[in-house]
């Protein structure tokens, strides 16, 4: 604290001298899009533990789980951009989580990103016990007659979950409230769904067999699983892979947003960090800076769009 | 990784990981460091009548989540202190119930009723051995039924039941809560459902924050903490000080009658097992169900020891019997308690109301039927936790069994610090507490409001567990209520296909009808 | 039952029948944006307004029972002493303790370092840092104590004022970046 209130002092005397390096003057609120004892929440914590470790700032992790993401966004958007609230979350979130809900209550420049952090390895999953090989097999029990519950955690996952039925002319009961691929992995676990969106936590089950990935939801193999059946096969031409990132409320003064998207993208590429071992391990690593993020987020809108166009009645 | 890796790995966990202080081999880890300062606060604010240990829980809670930050590191550290508090509390509860004729919490009145008369003849050093031998044996029995029983009912749960199902078991246990605090069951209901509406303030999922009238602060919802500990703690403080102003003139304590420094021999504790196995088999049966307190399982225990027993002293005359069937029972409900909490995430009482606030503030603990996944390949970081609980919990109770007697007659001197002085201590404390938590003004006005919200809840007789345990319950509930609706496809009916969800429904109506509704009119009559 | 827990209880009843009735009838409705059952892009959902309107159905049906219960005298819970006094003094005494500490600090720097120094920058140095906390905080058990014992004794003040120092070290002393309530928390 002494230091803070001798950096806060020196900053009033070097009025008009070069800006000095940002520092944050409390302790830095770290908003979580997604619930505790997920891959974002794990991610988020390791991030900010790593950041503490390597700065010396203070960061506070708070879990502000539900509407993938977009409740954090709310919270997040309110905060003073200051650099002492920021959020982690995906860009799922301000692309199709912005077009497709009837009031958002928040819009992409309402934020401004600081750096993506790792991108997703998504699947459609089951447990291997069910004797589904691929997502196929599954639709033809759906034809069959069988009701299958589909898992999902954000309005994209839950229209793409849609589109993959309509273009199989099937109708999946979509369940779409949980807070993370974890919380649909429980449920897949607990036999409260049939098969649901998982974005990486998957991994070790389906390594050891307890898990099967039906199918990739990524535009690349999956590293676990680089045989996975391709969505493209089921007539379904979009991709559902999403990319972590963090932000801050809009108008950040430029040093702090430098200073945070420095901090947060070298804790990322180093690879002793502990977040990098976590990333390496569940996701795979994809490191922008703050304006190839948002290039990044808006293109990613745009291809959100297209899928609304095509999931339209 | 098998059961006994998980077991292993969860000992491992609260003994050695992160370390306090390292003397070469010998490691004394935050876990159990907390534990064992858990426990000796426990005791003593047990022992300082007017304290118990939900007051200190919540002024602990906030204090121990700045201290330890939110890693998951801080789990352990922080769930230990709590548990400790609750086993240490049971403990104390009974020092000024035996000498001084003062239940320190409300479930040792039972054991006034042999224990000062066992003080008064000059027997206090057996009568608090007694209490000891009998609260340390119920407190391990029940623990070790919680450790048998969590898991197995977390994993049957996740087997047979689904969403609709589990949906409908919350329902019911909130409607029991309801029935069984307090006399009236409509109260009961009426707490509940006051619970549910105000949590659900801001929580919806939609983008308009619902029922927020506009206004910025209800927007951001209300924060958890302090709403629980205003109701719980500062309506208790006010209430305390009220009363405290009318009559000021109470009875001081009584100077304690000289001891004859009597012991308790190993024939007489034997003596004493059958009392203590009856008590403490019904203290676990109690603690396991929802709602339920601690004071019911104290009356049940000496009730059924004084049919039991056959001694030349009768019962409230100052038999060791009596003592021991009171703090078996009471002290069994402790373990038993976090049954429900573990395996169902549904909290029976404010121990476990705590305990689950404590997780699901620091997060990566998340209690319920998920904890209990003993996954093979990949570690399951939430049942580590789970099993490291449970070691510590081993740990307070060896403690307890070592060192808790003399502690307790270490006590006697330091009890009697007058209530008018410690409540607004106390108060200022968690107002304290709850600033440097939150760091918000605002936290500290809304736990001043639900403050007084519990004084208008206690003047009406409105019980205030039912509504704290709804306003946990909510968010888990109506999330479970929207997949389960989804799951079915939306089906109206969702709720009432099969057996066990209408059977709980049913059940969870009938109980209200019959105890709010028959019962109020076979007593007039 | 006695006559007055009886008026009371009927009161309670139709007092929370009538604020149930507001709540179903007007705050949910016009608070909440979303129905008990919500369709959008073609999947039903359960909507916002499903968990309130059962929690007020609940509270409309449990005043229903009280009420009934009241008007056919039969028991329902004890009422206990309301203490409406003491209640309202002690609710006096914590807005004025805590006006206290969040402006002593404020008004003492303002007094001492004239008005041109910010106090947000002051806020985190001895002594500023505590004094709002150590007078709000001795005020508050002082008259807390005053108001139970019908008398102030300067032995309050000095409880209250020892107290206070404890706390404050409590939480000063290990964690350094702990701002203290509310100093000056505008």
């Amino acid at each position: 604290m002494k230091n803070i209130g001798f950096a806060a002092v020196a900053a009033l005397l070097s009025v008009g001298a070069a800006h000095a390096e940002w520092a944050p003057d409390g302790p830095i609120k770290v908003l979580i899009g997604f619930k505790a004892g997920g891959g974002a929440d794990s991610l988020a914590r390791l991030l900010a533990e790593d950041i503490q470790a390597r700065e010396g700032w203070n960061l506070i992790p708070v879990n502000v789980d539900g509407s993938g993401g977009a409740i954090m966004a709310r919270e997040l958007k309110d905060a003073r951009p200051d650099g002492l609230t920021i959020g982690v979350g995906i860009t799922d979130t301000f692309g199709y989580g912005l077009l497709a809900v009837r009031d958002p209550g928040y819009a992409a420049d309402d934020f401004d990103f600081l750096a993506t952090i790792a991108g997703t390895q998504i699947a459609v999953v089951a447990k291997a016990d069910r004797g589904w090989q691929n997502l196929g097999d599954v639709i033809q029990d759906a034809r069959n007659g069988k009701t299958i519950s589909f898992g999902a955690m954000t309005p994209r996952l839950a229209d793409g979950a849609y589109y993959i039925g309509k273009a199989n002319d099937v109708d999946f009961s979509i369940v779409s409230n949980f807070s993370g691929g974890q919380d649909v992995l429980n449920a897949i676990s607990a036999g409260d769904v049939d098969i649901g969106w998982v974005a990486g936590p998957q991994k070790a089950g389906v390594q050891s067999g307890d898990l099967v990935n039906l199918a990739n939801g990524e535009d690349l193999p999956l590293e676990m699983s680089p045989d996975a059946q391709k969505l493209g096969d089921l007539g379904v031409d979009f991709h559902f892979g999403t990319t972590f990132l963090a932000l801050a409320p809009a108008d950040l003064p430029a040093d702090a947003k430098a200073a945070l998207s420095d901090a947060i993208i070298g804790a990322v590429e180093d690879p002793d960090s502990k977040v990098s071992t976590f990333i390496q391990r569940l996701f795979v690593p994809k490191t922008m800076g703050a304006d190839a993020a948002r290039d990044y987020v808006d293109a990613e809108r745009q291809d959100a769009q297209n899928l609304l166009d095509a999931t339209a009645e | 990784m098998g059961v006994l890796d998980y077991v292993l790995a969860g000992i491992v966990e609260a003994l050695t990981g992160n370390p306090a202080l390292a003397l070469g081999p010998l490691i004394l880890s935050w876990p159990v460091l907390m534990v064992v300062s858990g426990f000796l606060t426990g005791v003593l604010i047990g022992a300082v009548p007017g304290l118990s240990g939900p007051f200190a829980m919540a002024m602990a809670l906030p204090i121990l989540i700045s201290a330890f930050g939110f890693s998951s590191d801080a789990l352990l550290p922080v769930m230990g202190f709590l548990v400790g508090i609750m086993k240490g509390a049971t403990l104390g509860g009974a020092v000024p119930a035996i000498l001084f004729n003062i239940p320190g919490t409300p479930d040792a009145f039972m054991t006034t009723l042999d224990g000062y008369p066992m003080a008064q003849k000059g027997q206090s050093r057996k009568a608090l051995r007694v209490a000891q031998f009998a609260s340390v044996t119920g407190d391990s029995f029940s623990d070790l039924v919680l450790f048998v029983c969590a898991p197995f009912l977390a994993i049957s749960i996740e087997l047979f039941l689904g969403l609709s199902e589990k949906a409908a078991l919350m329902i019911l246990s909130l409607s029991f809560v309801a029935v069984v605090v307090g006399s009236d069951a409509f109260r009961g209901l009426l707490a509940v459902s006051l619970g549910l509406l105000v949590a659900s303030v801001a929580t919806g999922a939609d983008a308009y924050p619902r029922l927020s009238l506009g206004s910025d602060v209800l927007a951001a919802g209300l924060p958890t903490i302090p709403v629980i500990i205003g109701l719980l703690v500062v309506s208790e403080i006010l209430a305390g000080l009220a009363e405290l102003r009318r009559d000021r003139h109470k009875a001081r304590a009584h100077a304690p009658t000289p001891d004859d420094q009597s012991g308790l021999s190993w024939a007489e504790r034997r003596a004493l097992l059958p009392f203590i196995g009856v008590s403490m088999s019904l203290g676990t049966l109690i603690g396991a169900l929802p709602g339920i307190g601690s004071t019911l399982a104290a009356a049940l225990g000496y009730t059924a020891g004084r049919k039991m027993h056959k001694g030349p002293v009768p019962f409230g005359e100052g038999t060791p019997e009596g003592i021991a069937s009171c703090e078996a029972a009471n002290s069994a409900v402790s373990g038993a308690n976090l049954i429900p909490a573990l395996s169902l995430g549904i909290p029976g009482n404010i121990s476990a109301v705590f305990l689950i606030l404590a997780a699901t503030s620091i997060g990566g603990f998340n209690p319920g039927p998920s904890v209990f996944r003993f996954t093979q390949d990949q570690v399951n970081p939430e049942l580590v936790i789970a099993f490291g609980l449970f070691t510590l919990m081993v740990v307070a109770n060896l403690l307890n069994w070592a060192t808790g007697a003399r502690f307790m007659e270490m006590l006697g001197g330091l009890i009697r610090v007058p209530r008018h002085i410690l409540l607004p201590i106390v108060l200022l404390l968690t107002l304290t507490s709850v600033y440097v938590e939150g760091g918000a003004m605002m936290d500290v006005i809304i736990l001043l409001i639900f403050g007084v919200a519990g004084c208008l809840m206690r003047w009406s007789g409105v019980p205030i567990l039912p509504f704290v345990i709804a306003y946990i319950l909510a968010a888990p509930l109506e999330m479970t209520i929207r997949n389960a609706f989804e799951a079915s496809g939306a089906d109206p009916w969702f709720l009432f296909h099969g057996f066990f969800s209408p059977a709980c429904l049913v059940l969870a109506v009938a109980i209200i009808v019959f105890s709010g509704w028959l019962r109020a009119g076979r007593r007039a009559a | 039952m006695t006559v007055t827990t009886r008026w009371k209880d009927l009161g309670l009843g139709i007092f929370g029948i009538a604020a149930a009735g507001v709540i179903l009838f007007v705050w949910i409705p016009a608070d909440i944006s979303t129905g008990v059952i919500d369709t959008w892009r073609r999947v039903t959902r359960i909507g916002d307004a499903m968990l309130p309107v059962f929690a007020t159905i609940g509270i409309l049906l449990s005043c229903m029972g009280i009420a009934a219960n009241a008007a056919l005298r039969r028991p329902g819970a004890d009422w206990a002493l309301l203490h409406a006094p003491m209640l309202l003094m002690a609710g006096a005494v914590l807005m004025v303790s805590l006006a206290l500490m969040m402006l002593t600090g404020p008004v003492l720097a303002w007094v001492v370092m004239g008005p041109d120094q910010p106090y947000r920058i002051l806020r985190d140095d001895m002594p500023w840092k505590y004094t709002g906390f150590l007078i709000g905080g001795t005020f508050l058990i002082a008259a807390l104590q005053a108001l139970v014992m019908r008398r102030l004794r300067w032995r309050s003040v000095g409880v209250g004022l020892l107290a206070s120092v404890l706390i404050a070290m409590f939480y000063g002393l290990p964690f350094e970046d702990l701002l203290l309530p509310p100093n000056g928390d505008f």
